[in-house]
């Protein structure tokens, strides 16, 4: 149960990063709101539909949202590997308001999240059991 | 239950990255200083990460003001003491743009030297060279003033990249709306000489002779 919230809160997270750096593109939305405030509030909106739905996220569906997340830093900024270290870490500070932390301290943050939670939720499918969690010997 | 676990270490470390960042401490020097003899304003600043990448139309803002997050340099002194600091060091304001006139007029008032440095840059760069003009176009920066309206609006704005009605020093090469509008110019940080995010930064401004 606990996993499964914590897939949603997951899966609202990526969804709210991805939802940002498109209109993150829109300069004149830009200047004007904190548009990165879509990423705590889609994280809280998937949390509650989850709550009071039960709706299962697929493990395809999240595994192809962090693709999809991964693939719109690069895109959309010029190709450049740079936006890798810029652009999620400045969302993350604006929409949480954690003005005082460096991108390099969010960047910890972040990385810190993405990997404890792929391990969480990926954990059982097989990929990370395979590679990380040792088997029980069958003979 | 090790999942509840791992969820609380997760929350646990959240937290304490916030407490840690509430708790930190800003510089111990004066946030401006005038000096009245030289005609020299020096003013402490932060880079902002994220228009290295992101275009934006906002120079300096003050970091408590609206537009605090939202440009290149977040400026460590408010735009009434800016304003006055200009006004000590004898500057004449434009104020020669209105709300209605912004996007047919370029700002007025007295040409600003600008140059920005920080502890282990090799020397002061210009606005020039650590502000990137997608049209290439050297930046000149003048003190509109606006004082009455920066004070109501509560933006923040000390220097604005195209001419404004809001902002206390703009940049007279573009009218309102250049950068969000009609798209003529973008203007991001030069990721080249800048340094890390955060970084504090010294401006120095000065009439230009």
């Amino acid at each position: 149960m606990a996993k499964e919230y914590f897939k949603s809160i997951f899966t609202g997270f990526i969804a709210g990063n991805i939802i940002a750096m498109i209109f993150n593109q829109w300069i004149f939305l830009e200047m004007r709101v904190n548009i990165a405030l879509v990423i705590p509030l889609s994280t809280f909106i998937v949390l509650v539909v989850y709550h009071f739905s039960r709706i299962k996220f697929h493990l395809t569906v999240i595994f192809f949202l962090e693709l999809i997340f991964g693939l719109l830093v690069f895109l959309l900024y010029n190709f450049s590997v740079e936006s890798y270290r810029i652009i999620p870490a400045s969302m993350f500070r604006e929409g949480f308001h954690l003005n005082s932390l460096s991108l390099g301290e969010v960047n910890a943050v972040i990385l810190l999240i993405f990997v404890i939670a792929n391990f969480i939720i990926f954990r059982d499918s097989g990929i990370v059991s395979t590679w990380f969690v040792r088997q029980p010997d069958e003979s | 239950m090790k999942d509840r676990i791992r969820i609380s270490v997760i929350f646990g470390i959240i937290a304490s990255l916030l407490i840690v960042s509430c708790g930190k401490k800003g510089s111990d020097q004066p946030a401006l200083t005038v000096d009245k003899q030289t005609g020299t304003i020096t003013f402490l600043a932060e880079v902002n990460g994220k228009y290295l990448l992101t275009p934006t139309r906002h120079g300096v803002v003050f970091k408590d003001g609206k537009n605090g997050d939202k440009s290149i340099f977040i400026g460590l002194t408010d735009h009434k003491t800016f304003y006055d600091a200009l006004i000590a060091i004898g500057a004449r304001a434009g104020n020669n743009m209105t709300m209605e006139n912004k996007e047919t007029t370029k700002v007025e008032g007295d040409l600003l030297d600008v140059t920005v440095t920080w502890k282990g840059a090799p020397k002061s760069y210009t606005l020039d060279e650590v502000i990137n003009d997608s049209n290439k176009k050297p930046i000149l920066m003048r003190f509109g003033g606006n004082l009455e309206k920066a004070m109501s609006l509560n933006t923040g704005c000390l220097f604005c990249l195209d001419s404004c009605p809001v902002g206390i020093v703009s940049n007279c090469n573009y009218t309102f709306g250049a950068v969000e509008k009609r798209k003529e110019v973008a203007f991001t940080g030069n990721k080249d000489i800048l340094p890390a995010d955060k970084t504090l930064v010294t401006f120095t401004v000065k009439l230009k002779k």
